[in-house]
């Protein structure tokens, strides 16, 4: 990502390429052939980069707020995603524990795996010596309200 | 479908599927019918246990494949012969019954065309 | 240690007890016997409270076929499963399942009926939600609150059924046709059915439960979860016969059959189209049922289950070998690398299909022969042979996304299918789905049904195959040159793609504003002015008051020692006053 002051900044070229990589992922969903497909994303290559050149802003603003509207017009019911990316079938199919979760087991559990257990113990003062360096010592205020 | 279908033409006459036949049976007929009489026995039918919508005039085929099924179980495929029988008598039963309902069908007719001529 | 697992142990005492069901059921059917066990649990004064257990050729058959399918994917998901953690976890649930479904099939009241109906809902969010991502939970949601909608109508009819003095409806069904009480019984056991077997007003959560695993949809979704509706009607069917509202559930599940057979062909996720598909022959069984055949309803319901288990099995293999790709679009050419699973889905695909000789045909040409010989109107006759074609025109639709184009892959993976215990249990699936259909036609068909048909009707079967098969040619054909024929119709397309918007209908139709109102009563009454008159208001008022008071009461010495001061200078009033009267 660009770097921006505030996240969801976007300059123009940006836009047009996510449009662009949207719509080649529309078509990918209409035209399931290999071949069919390149064959069509080179249609819309075509298309893209004939309004390449455009200097003026009003109208490039124009020609992407158009793109926008007949791509979600023509947008698929079922679009082609895959399997482990967000929307996919299988997105976090498998938990995956929190890191704290370890520090409530029980001492009976946590003494099979001693040697573990004494490298988080390290782990964690290290951690703190770091935070410390870096954000300075946390000051003494009231602990309750 | 097949029943509708069949039934249509004859909708002009006031006739449906269910009815009964309200003409004498003799009329028309150069030879004597007799009235069709039932086979297997009643005591038969009760003691093979057989639903009473099962019990017309072909039961008597649908006995001989009952029996026949139980001698050959599990190898029912070998009652082909008993069941292809008693489906042919069915068969003539619905042919008969449909042949009764185009008879019905045409003494209306032409007791209309006779009622209209007078 | 490895060979008494709890999957073996599970698969061998199933399949033990299916081959024991075969030899009862082939001894009850011969001699029509029904058996009524009972076990006394409770009996004080009058009233005794008894568990029952009807064995009949049907509820036998049936317990044969469940326990089959249950040990052959039970068997399969020890290797399908195999990555899990917590496997045992997902055995106990799908054993669980299987004792729900059982313990359905063999009841004759309908309290034990309602054990088990609630037992299958509630197993089936479980199995449902097993992978815990969003998309699992909604989906769970939308099966546990539609079956739950069906645990009502079984309640209600429960509480109308105290008024014959018994729960037992297997002996009432003969005899009480024409009673009012049982209109209404009927109308609800019909809707409770509807909403366990998918049909129209409920039919969005079937192909939302795909989110399970995929063994969980072989055994619940193809088989036992929504059969449970149509079994329930196949023992209630004496009754319902000549009933108005049989007559709409016939239109309804049609309108089931065929709406599921068209989003089948938009679908591209492959266990959403065996979904729809399943949902499709389900309207199929229902709508055969609601005309009054329900032997044909039983038949075409355990041919059925053989061939759709093993369909799902089949596309389990797939996903499984691609690492969960479950999209079509990104299949092609895969019977090059794994034929064995391309000759079981073949084989069960035409067998969906009716195919002669293989187990469809036998339940479905019946089916659609006894249609055309009965007395109905036109459009329900086109509803049966047009989804008929349908059928035949997603399964090849199917077939030519999965096999026949050309290799349609990421990358050129290393697929194969050698994993024998995935292939044995499909393969024992595959040989019941060849042989039970003709084993079943000539066991259960102690009446054998006369068809006299003319020619043409007889063939327009073929014809509707041959003209669905073709449209399936069509449709998957893609070309460099042409426009996508879905892209051709948008509208059309995404309002057939989306099954009619119903499960839009359903869920957000529904629920949204009733839940907005809901939370606007919960802000405003709930948190708002009932706490001001009842709760915390009540509670500041007390609380002011008491501190007021308390300035009245008698808590500290002083105020002590001032009161008696001055009660002791009123009683001496007092007195003296008294005193001074009496002089």
């Amino acid at each position: 990502m660009a770097n921006v002051p505030f996240l969801g900044l976007k300059t123009h070229s940006q836009k047009v390429c996510s449009l662009f990589k949207r719509t080649l992922r529309n078509l990918e969903a209409f035209y399931d052939r290999r071949n069919v497909y390149r064959y069509q994303a080179v249609l819309m290559r075509e298309r893209f980069d004939k309004n390449a050149q455009v200097k003026d802003m009003r109208v490039a603003t124009q020609l992407l707020k158009q793109g926008e509207e007949e791509l979600f017009l023509q947008q698929h019911s079922i679009p082609r995603k895959f399997p482990l990316s967000p929307g996919g079938v299988a997105y976090e199919r498998v938990v995956q524990s929190p890191d704290w979760v370890l520090d409530y087991w029980h001492p009976l559990e946590k003494a099979q795996y001693p040697e573990y257990f004494k490298r988080r113990e390290e782990r964690k003062k290290e951690f703190i010596a770091m935070w410390e360096k870096e954000y300075g010592k946390e000051e003494k205020k009231d602990q309750h309200h | 479908m097949g029943q509708s279908m069949g039934s249509f033409g004859a909708r002009n006459v006031d006739l449906y599927m269910n009815d009964n036949p309200t003409f004498d049976p003799q009329t028309g007929f150069s030879f004597e019918r007799k009235p069709r009489e039932m086979k297997a026995r009643e005591e038969d039918l009760i003691s093979a246990r057989i639903p009473p919508q099962f019990r017309d005039y072909c039961a008597h085929y649908l006995l001989d494949y009952q029996v026949c099924r139980y001698k050959n179980m599990p190898m029912l495929y070998k009652c082909a012969h008993e069941k292809h029988d008693y489906l042919n008598c069915e068969h003539q039963d619905y042919v008969l019954r449909m042949k009764e309902f185009e008879r019905e069908r045409r003494l209306r007719l032409r007791e209309q065309r006779i009622v209209g001529a007078a | 240690m490895q060979k008494f697992s709890i999957c073996f142990i599970s698969f061998f005492v199933l399949f033990s007890f299916s081959m024991i069901n075969i030899f009862f059921f082939s001894y009850f059917v011969m001699n029509n016997l029904v058996y009524i066990l009972e076990w006394e649990l409770i009996s004080f004064s009058s009233m005794s409270i008894v568990m029952s257990i009807l064995l009949d050729w049907m509820s036998l058959l049936f317990m044969m076929f469940v326990s089959l399918i249950s040990s052959v994917v039970i068997f399969y998901s020890k290797s399908y499963m195999s990555s899990e953690l917590n496997l045992n976890r997902f055995i106990i649930l799908v054993l669980l399942f299987v004792f729900s479904m059982i313990l359905l099939i063999i009841s004759p009241n309908i309290i034990s009926i309602l054990l088990g109906w609630d037992g299958l809902g509630l197993v089936s969010y479980c199995l449902v939600i097993y992978y815990q991502n969003i998309k699992s939970y909604n989906a769970g949601m939308l099966t546990a609150l539609s079956n739950r909608v069906g645990d009502v109508f079984i309640l209600m009819v429960i509480s109308w059924m105290m008024n014959y003095g018994s729960w037992n409806y297997f002996f009432y069904l003969d005899f009480m046709v024409n009673d009012y009480m049982m209109m209404m019984i009927s109308v609800m056991i019909i809707m409770a059915a509807m909403t366990k077997s998918a049909q129209i007003p409920f039919s969005s959560w079937l192909p939302a439960a795909m989110a399970a695993p995929t063994p969980v949809s072989a055994l619940v979704h193809s088989s036992t979860l929504v059969t449970a509706g149509v079994y329930l009607l196949i023992r209630f069917n004496s009754l319902l016969i000549d009933m108005f509202f049989f007559k709409v559930l016939l239109l309804l599940s049609g309108l089931t059959m065929f709406m599921a057979g068209i989003s089948a062909n938009y679908e591209f996720d492959l266990k959403k189209i065996i979904a729809l598909s399943t949902l499709s022959q389900l309207g199929l069984m229902m709508s055969i049922l609601s005309m009054g055949f329900p032997d044909l309803a039983f038949f075409h319901l355990l041919t059925h289950a053989m061939f759709k288990a093993l369909l799902f099995m089949c596309a389990g293999v797939i996903i499984h070998m691609m690492n969960d790709i479950q999209d079509i679009r990104f299949m092609g050419g895969i019977s090059n690398f794994i034929p064995l699973t391309c000759l079981c889905l073949n084989v069960s695909n035409m067998a969906l299909c009716g195919i002669p000789f293989l187990a469809g045909f036998y339940s479905k040409d019946l089916i659609l022969e006894m249609v055309s010989m009965s007395n109905l109107n036109f459009f329900i006759f086109l509803l049966y042979y047009v989804s008929t074609g349908l059928t035949m025109f997603y399964s090849f639709r199917l077939t030519m996304y999965l096999m026949i184009n050309d290799f349609n892959l990421l990358s050129v993976y290393n697929l194969y299918d050698e994993d024998y215990v995935m292939l044995k249990s499909m393969f024992t699936l595959m040989m019941m789905s060849v042989l039970s259909g003709s084993m079943l036609m000539w066991s259960i068909f102690s009446y054998p049904y006369m068809i006299y048909l003319p020619l043409n009707i007889k063939l327009m079967v073929i014809y509707v195959s041959i003209l669905g098969a073709f449209l399936g040619y069509l449709m998957s054909n893609m070309n460099i040159y042409s426009m996508n024929k879905y892209l051709k119709s948008y509208n059309l397309s995404s309002f057939l793609c989306l099954m009619w918007f119903m499960p839009n209908l359903s869920t957000y139709g529904l629920n949204f504003y009733f839940l907005n109102y809901g939370q606007l009563m919960l802000k405003n009454i709930d948190m708002g002015w009932s706490e001001f008159y009842s709760g915390q208001g009540l509670v500041l008022i007390l609380k002011n008051y008491t501190v007021f008071y308390s300035f009245f009461q008698m808590n500290n010495n002083f105020k002590i020692y001032l009161f008696s001061f001055v009660l002791w200078v009123c009683f001496l009033m007092m007195f003296m006053m008294i005193y001074l009267n009496s002089l």
